[in-house]
């Protein structure tokens, strides 16, 4: 009998991994199709979540869910003008300029709501109310479960598009090579700008997600952009299976250490194994075709 | 008897399912100039790869000068004598040729002023523009590249040079450039060439031997009238285009 | 090694720097900036040495500063140890761990972005390890006075110790970028594999380079925790590490005029309006570095060093204008 503690861990865990991979795929596809390295791409999350909380409290709402219909089309133009006003001009040149400026541009967004909103976490009501639903030994908080269940179909929505449609088709070949693609008469740069912004409406999605069962802060996108990058590197970009697979673990073992053991090796841990990740498989660990 | 300055035996290098070299017995001797040819795709490039220590062969041995190189890195290999030039250029933007070059000395010696004097000399032997030593490397033409690569290569001061496609990418008039250069290293600096082309006509200009690699494997060896009639090697080359 | 113009740039700074408490008429709140300004300038010079020169981004700068401090401070307070001999130690801490990981990262050729993610990684792992190791409270420094303790009731002492460590950092650029480990460092960033073919052993070089900016680093930690008066947990930061790395981008890699301008230059600005505008909107000067750092890195990626060199051809243009009217 698998004691209930471990299951609750589990499943928290897995739930936690699947929200991370909504993030880490943004970051996946901006970084996989473009080589840019968004450093900023944790406080999208944070700037969605402030949006979805500020919505909701306009509409009287409890629950976060349905702001999605307004945040990610939102964020999607936001992804385009973040594309053609920074992004563009950064395209092929020095890593650690790009870096730069992303972490500028995280900096905007992070003292900008700052100042807008003060350091104190913010929360929706129906974080309190929340309900929570038996899973066998287990109760999950619902909020998580949907989540949870919502971004596992966004995940094979996003991999059914990638594999299965023209438009897909036009993103792995640019991935691939930019070169090649543009013989191809791909036109890379409306390619470019279509990425960042799925990239960027993924994370609007995230955002919303999170205020559906956590809190947000100005520092959210700080917390998360380790651990994204962190994913999408164990990953190896080796396509979405990688990133799921990376994700899960991530989450996993966040869970089940943050259980067991003190809180400051449960934190340590993913990045411990991360390290000694790297020079086993300098390129990535879970790369292969997905 | 001229002596062998680099002798592979049965060098194999797979990449996941493809087999880019199959058993290849490549043979350079002292002083020559021979020349590489084979359509696209034909497993030249990963020859020097093998050799200059880019990649592991996954069988058979390299000796150079005797030695065993087979899987050094490439640092070791350069230290040893064996130099090279990119297909696709490689500089260093930042630099300036005179820094880029000076780089390459600096194998030879640990002086700045004595890397510095041997990396001026190296640019005037290659014919580079004087008023360009000091342009950096993001402002250069794409001749200026190769040169400055070749340059770079040259003041390591390597017995064996391999010469990776350089005039894929130059315009006609610039070829008979190189094709000077490469005689006068060869003849008044003593480097034994190795020179990559899967343009025929170049390849017939420079070299005084040609070897002719098809899908990994080495289908010709011999003058440069022998191989270039030789009908295997036509065919490999029929769909390419014609040197 | 050294040209007449270094040491004579080395002296100007000397001179310049050792003015500057007289100027600020000793006000001690001036000079503890003054003395915040110079310290973080000299972790940005050393961090050009792996990153400005060979390219490296490095994040975990703010690991070895605050190990470097805290085991000299340990050897102060447990075993009375003079920090003039517990700075070195902190030095050949900072070097030990970054052996200790930098080695596989070089030889498994872990570079560019994971590089930069594992450096952020060890950041974490140090901050959780010192929570559960000594503890998460802060920790103030005892109020010691006197050379002895490179500790002093007023902060002119120490100040002057950092410009001659700033100074010696400052010459250790200047003999990097003009001897063959510059020349290599450079190329190694430029492309790793050209270097490789042409004899450089990449691995080496790179290790070479993060000794001795971790070294530095950890030589300067005393100084840095006896400038902010505590250490905790918190000392290990990234986002702290991120500055380094901001500053030593905006400065134009390699550049060490314009590294060393733009750290001081930004630390300088960042304590003046967080004096005059961070009670009123906190994080205001956190933001007017985003909009430094989106505009300059897209308008002048090469940052400030690429402006300063173009310097002397404007002052030459200016000249003769002069001259012809």
């Amino acid at each position: 009998m698998v004691p209930t503690l471990i299951l609750r861990a589990l499943v928290d865990g897995v739930l936690l991994g699947l929200f991370y991979s909504v993030i880490a795929l943004g970051l996946a596809l901006i970084f996989g199709v473009m080589n840019i390295i968004n450093f900023a791409h944790g406080d999208f999350v944070m700037l969605a979540a402030y949006i979805t909380w500020l919505v909701a409290r306009a509409l009287y709402l409890n629950e976060a869910a349905p702001v999605a219909i307004v945040t990610v089309p939102v964020f999607f133009a936001i992804g385009i003008a973040f594309y053609r006003l920074i992004i563009k001009p950064l395209l092929g040149g020095d890593p650690l300029i790009q870096i730069a400026c992303t972490v500028g541009v995280g900096f905007i967004l992070q003292n900008v709501a700052l100042i807008l909103f003060k350091a104190e976490p913010r929360s929706l009501p129906g974080l309190l109310l929340g309900t929570y639903i038996a899973l066998g030994p287990v109760s999950v908080h619902l909020a998580k479960l949907v989540a949870g269940a919502v971004s596992a179909v966004l995940i094979v929505l996003i991999h059914r598009m990638l594999t299965g449609t023209w438009l897909g088709l036009a993103i792995r070949a640019t991935a691939y090579s930019e070169e090649v693609a543009k013989t191809f008469g791909i036109n890379t740069d409306r390619v470019f700008m279509l990425v960042t912004g799925i990239g960027i409406a993924l994370t609007g999605f995230g955002g919303v997600l999170w205020m559906s069962f956590g809190q947000v802060d100005p520092y959210l996108g700080a917390s998360f952009a380790l651990v994204s990058w962190i994913i999408v590197a164990l990953g190896g970009l080796g396509g979405i299976r990688g990133l799921i697979y990376a994700s899960l673990l991530v989450g996993v073992i966040e869970a089940l250490t943050m259980t067991y053991i003190s809180p400051s090796v449960a934190k340590a841990i993913p990045f411990v194994i991360f390290i000694v990740a790297t020079w086993l498989r300098p390129q990535g660990l879970f790369t292969g075709r997905g | 008897m001229v002596e062998e300055v680099l002798v592979s035996k049965g060098l194999t290098k797979r990449f996941g399912g493809i087999v880019a070299l199959r058993s290849v017995d490549f043979k350079v001797y002292r002083g020559e100039v021979v020349g590489v040819i084979g359509p696209n795709g034909a497993g030249k490039t990963t020859l020097v790869n093998c050799i200059t220590g880019v990649y592991k062969p996954d069988e058979g041995r390299v000796h150079f000068e005797g030695l065993d190189i087979t899987g050094l890195p490439p640092h070791s290999i350069a230290v040893l004598g064996i130099a090279r030039t990119w297909q696709k250029i490689r500089p260093f933007y930042e630099m300036t040729p005179l820094e880029a070059v000076t780089v390459g000395a600096l194998l030879r010696t640990k002086d700045i002023s004595q890397a510095r004097r041997i990396a001026l000399e190296t640019l005037e032997l290659v014919g580079f523009p004087q008023r360009k030593y000091h342009t950096p490397g993001r402002n250069l033409t794409l001749m200026e590249h190769k040169l400055v690569d070749l340059a770079r290569a040259l003041a390591t001061k390597p017995r064996l040079l391999f010469i990776d496609e350089i005039i894929a990418g130059l315009r006609p008039q610039e070829i008979p450039t190189i094709v000077r250069l490469i005689k006068k290293v060869n003849q008044e600096e003593g480097v034994t060439m190795v020179i990559i082309e899967h343009v025929v006509r170049f390849i017939a200009e420079v070299s005084q031997r040609v070897v002719a690699i098809h899908e990994g494997r080495i289908i010709a060896e011999g003058s440069v009238e022998e191989v270039l009639n030789n009908p295997v090697v036509v065919e490999a080359y029929l769909g390419s285009k014609p040197g | 090694m050294f040209t007449r113009r270094d040491l004579v740039t080395a002296l100007a700074i000397a001179v310049a720097g050792s003015a500057v408490p007289y100027a600020l008429g000793f006000n001690q709140y001036h000079v503890l900036l003054a003395l915040q300004a110079l310290i973080f300038a000299t972790i940005v010079l050393a961090w050009n040495i792996l990153g400005g020169y060979a390219g490296q981004l490095d994040l975990a700068a703010f690991t070895y500063v605050p190990l470097g401090g805290v085991v000299t401070c340990k050897l102060l307070e447990v075993y009375g140890v003079s920090p003039w001999l517990g700075m070195p130690v902190g030095a050949l801490a900072a070097m030990a761990l970054a052996s200790a990981v930098g080695y596989p990262m070089f030889r498994f050729g872990v570079r560019g972005v994971y590089y930069a993610l594992s450096t952020a990684a060890l950041t974490v792992v140090v901050h959780e390890m010192f929570i559960l190791i000594i503890g998460p409270w802060d920790f103030y420094l005892p109020r010691y006075d006197g050379w002895y303790y490179l500790m002093f009731r007023t902060w002119e002492n120490l100040y002057y110790v950092v410009l001659t460590l700033f100074i010696a950092v400052v010459l250790v650029n200047l003999a990097v970028s003009r001897g063959r480990l510059g020349y290599y460092l450079k190329a190694i960033r430029e492309d790793e594999l050209a270097a490789e073919a042409l004899g450089i052993d990449t691995r080496k070089y790179k290790l070479m380079a993060l000794l001795i900016y971790s070294s530095i680093l950890g030589f300067v930690g005393w100084p840095y925790i006896v400038s902010q008066r505590t250490y905790s947990a918190w000392s290990f930061s990234s986002s702290m590490s991120i500055y380094v790395v901001v500053a030593g981008i905006l400065g134009g890699r390699g550049s060490i005029a314009g590294v060393a301008v733009v750290a001081i230059a930004l630390k300088l600005v960042e304590d003046v309006l967080r004096g005059y505008i961070g009670g009123v909107a906190p994080g205001a000067h956190l933001l007017i570095y985003g909009l430094l750092l989106v505009v300059i890195s897209i308008v002048q990626p090469r940052g400030l060093g690429a402006v300063l060199e173009r310097v002397p051809t404007l002052v030459q243009g200016w000249v003769m204008w002069w001259r012809r009217s």
